[in-house]
């Protein structure tokens, strides 16, 4: 019995031990398929990357799961993996890590933003079959030319040209010369091309006992409002005056709203004092001091009160900042309204009274049967109206500049006003209403609409900043010019003439600008960071510094003067230097992060590792 | 009693024929998995180094029985395969060391390289030249392994990931 036990036992042990082998075994393979699969999940992260780069050139990270793991993928535009820098500017590392249970699999890649030509220091494409001749001006780097290059010029084999170089030999697999999407850029000039065109805008001029009268309706004044925005453009001659000056009134000595300017102060006010219905007496008036005479200013007030007196249901916006507010209530029925001067009394913050007339300008009336908000009314100061936007109730851009009716050019109703002897005048040049020009300002272009600054007409900026990230995109010529600085980050693009003068495009490699022009292009005593993408039939530098990349398809591309550029010149044509003072030297071009330029960004060959 | 002296010298026998035969299944069993388990993972690093080669010109000096690689970060990697049964491996210019001495040196076609029509591209005396090398798009594993009674041959065709991206050309450094 004993020794059957033994047997047993034995045998026993030798099944487990057979068993664990298999198990080994079997274990053994298993890590070599999730290895396999880690690797394979570890490629996905890299394809998800890589779509997420190629939109945008988006630098986030990425991060998924896929059955039991999980992969992450960062980017580096400093070093590789080892942390040594890489050799371009323009070179990111992309790291994607895969785990599945304990295996870890890493994978990398190093792109390039920008398409492979711009590793050249010029690459020449030679579309008209010329023969490369420069003998001005110096090449150092790379250097590529589709064509013959004598051998007192440049040489095309990667040996650094000099005007006394010594020719080289054709690459045997040059790159191709980069393919630019453009669908971005011509959509964009799209949408300038239905922009407002150049706007001549028109107010009128109000003195003595000028005023515009309007109707008495439902819209305005008949009824119960509880909610209500005025806004007016106004620049008046004498803001200290002690006497009263009325912008805007309606209502009497029993219920009212009014805009006024009294002894250096903005004031707005509210009132609806029967003690039957909301009490609110003997009123509101609120005020500020930050006007300044013979300047446009905008006003808003904005009113969102109910059946009782609340308070700051009564609120004062001054060039599109909230400024104070106070109690209110709705107003119940009231008698009509004026523009520049009280109409049937009215009171104010010191007593009562009838006959005050606005010394000054007045233009852009609007009134909203809805309490705007302070990004709403900020958003559209300085802009003009269509005029069937949801709550506008009357409208008066005064853009008749003759006769004596003030057309209402809201959409939904008519509430035309009569104007008594106020007089035309010009009215203010506002940033979104087709300017022609900025001159000695600045223009931040995140208060644009999606911030793309759209011109129908031809755009001068002169002497301004311009502050991105944004779009300035003119169906016309643009002109930029004494000392301009457009800051990172910014796309100008026009379908006309684009002249650069004496300003600064850019502040850095890391804050770049895209120029794209579709007309001649003429950079003049000025330095610009990005890329240079000129589409017209001439593209000259003269006296002008680039850092970054220029993508020339015009026939005629010339350096003129002391005009250096060091990153890359991808051209159409060969290149004329009028001069041994300009260069084209092979240096850092931006990585456009966040941007969509057009180009592709490629995979580096070789770069592929696995560690 | 003669009757149980006898059955349980007949057990007896029985069972120590059973644990020898036990013990030979258990050695030989053990001797084919640890054969198994070398080929493969020695062929699984063949492949992978492989998969990872940097630049076709990288091949240069590769032939029917040496495959050279260089991977994404510049390490040089060398695969030797030797008669009578030594598949060997070395990084950069160190010692080599045997990924397996149960290669079937005779059997195994070793390392075939071809072009992009999928041509063979024969090596020249002394390897793949440079003009040679920068020709290869695709190569062929083919490696039998023999431990006593059992082969195993493993055979896979290689088409590196970075040839998907096109040539390393000097520019790109």
């Amino acid at each position: 019995m004993a020794s059957t036990m033994g047997i047993f036992i034995i045998l026993s042990l030798f099944a487990f031990y057979l068993a664990r082998f298999s198990i080994t075994e079997s274990r053994t393979g298993g890590y070599y398929m999730t290895d396999i699969k880690a690797r394979n999940l570890a490629m996905t992260g890299i394809e998800h990357a890589m779509q997420s780069y190629k939109a945008s050139r988006n630098i986030s990270n990425v991060s998924g799961n896929f059955n039991n793991g999980n992969y992450s993928v960062s980017f580096d535009t400093q070093n590789n993996e080892a942390g040594t820098a890489l050799p371009h500017s323009h070179f990111i590392t992309v790291k994607s890590t895969a785990t599945i249970n304990d295996v870890e699999r890493n994978l990398r890649l190093i792109i390039s933003s920008m398409p492979e030509a711009f590793l050249f220091s010029f690459y020449g494409n030679n579309s008209g079959s010329q023969t490369f001749t420069e003998s001005n001006g110096t090449i150092s780097g790379d250097m590529f030319y589709n064509g013959n290059v004598e051998s007192n010029s440049g040489t095309n084999s990667g040996i650094t040209y000099t005007s006394t170089g010594t020719g080289g030999t054709l690459l045997s697999s040059p790159p191709s010369f980069p393919t630019l999407d453009i669908t971005q850029y011509e959509a964009l000039l799209t949408s300038a091309a239905s922009a407002i065109g150049a706007y001549n805008n028109y107010a009128l001029n109000f003195n003595s006992s000028d005023y515009v009268g309007i109707g008495s309706s439902s819209d305005i004044n008949s009824g119960i409002h509880g909610q209500r925005t005025v806004e007016a453009w106004f620049k008046t001659n004498n803001k200290d005056s002690s006497t009263r000056q009325v912008i805007f009134e309606v209502g009497g000595g029993t219920r009212g709203l009014n805009i006024y300017i009294h002894s250096g102060r903005l004031y707005v006010g509210g009132w609806n004092r029967p003690s039957n219905e909301s009490n609110w007496t003997p009123g509101t008036w609120i005020y500020t001091t930050s006007i300044q005479n013979n300047q446009w200013h905008h006003v808003a007030l904005t009113l969102n009160g109910g059946s009782s007196v609340s308070t700051n249901a009564l609120k004062m916006y001054l060039d599109g900042n909230y400024m104070t507010g106070g109690n209110g209530s709705q107003l119940w029925n009231h008698n009509p309204a004026n523009i520049g001067r009280t109409r049937s009394g009215s009171r104010y913050h010191n007593g009562t009274g009838n006959g005050y007339t606005f010394n000054g300008k007045i233009d852009e009336v609007r009134i909203w049967n809805v309490a705007r908000t302070a990004n709403q009314i900020a958003a559209k100061k300085d802009t003009i109206l269509a005029g069937n936007e949801s709550g506008l109730t009357a409208y008066y851009n005064f853009q008749e500049n003759t006769g004596n009716t003030a057309n209402d050019t809201q959409t939904q109703s008519n509430n035309d006003g009569t104007i008594s002897n106020a007089s035309w005048t010009d009215g203010p040049t506002l940033s979104k209403m087709g300017s022609t020009a900025f001159t000695n300002t600045t223009i931040n272009l995140s208060s644009y609409s999606n911030s793309q600054l759209l011109a129908n007409n031809n755009l001068t900026i002169s002497g301004s900043t311009v502050n991105g990230p944004g779009y300035i995109v003119v169906n016309g010529n643009l002109n930029i010019s004494s000392s301009t600085t457009i800051n990172g980050n910014i796309f100008l693009i026009c379908s006309g003439t684009l002249t650069i003068s004496n300003s600064q495009i850019g502040t850095g490699i890391g804050a770049p600008v895209i120029l794209y022009s579709k007309g001649s292009s003429e950079y003049n005593n000025s330095t610009v960071y990005g890329l240079i993408i000129s589409k017209g039939n001439s593209l000259e530098l003269d006296g002008s510094t680039v850092y970054g990349a220029i993508l020339n398809y015009s026939s005629s591309f010339s350096l003129v003067g002391n005009s250096d550029i060091t990153g890359s010149v991808i051209s159409n044509s060969s290149v004329d230097f009028q001069g041994n003072d300009a260069s084209i030297t092979r240096g850092n071009i931006p990585t456009f992060s966040g941007l969509n330029i057009g180009l592709d960004p490629i995979v580096v060959p070789g770069s592929y590792l696995e560690y | 009693m003669i009757i149980v002296i006898v059955s349980v010298g007949i057990i007896g026998s029985m069972a120590a024929t059973m644990l020898f035969q036990g013990a030979d299944i258990f050695v030989k069993e053990t001797n084919r998995q640890g054969f198994v388990s070398e080929a493969r993972s020695a062929f699984w690093r063949l492949m992978r180094d492989t998969q990872g080669q940097s630049s076709s010109a990288d091949f240069i000096l590769s032939d029917q029985n040496s495959l050279y690689v260089k991977n994404g970060k510049g390490d040089l990697k060398d695969f030797q395969t030797s008669s009578p049964e030594f598949f060997n491996f070395r990084i950069g210019t160190g010692s080599y060391y045997s990924l397996s001495n149960s290669l079937g040196y005779s059997q195994s076609n070793g390392f075939t390289f071809y072009d992009n029509n999928f041509n063979v591209v024969s090596p020249s005396s002394g390897g793949l030249t440079a003009t040679q090398a920068k020709t290869v798009h695709l190569s062929k594993l083919d490696l039998t392994f023999i431990n006593d009674i059992d082969t195993l041959s493993l055979t896979s065709f290689v088409y590196p990931h970075n040839f998907r991206f096109g040539s390393k050309m000097s520019y790109h450094d």
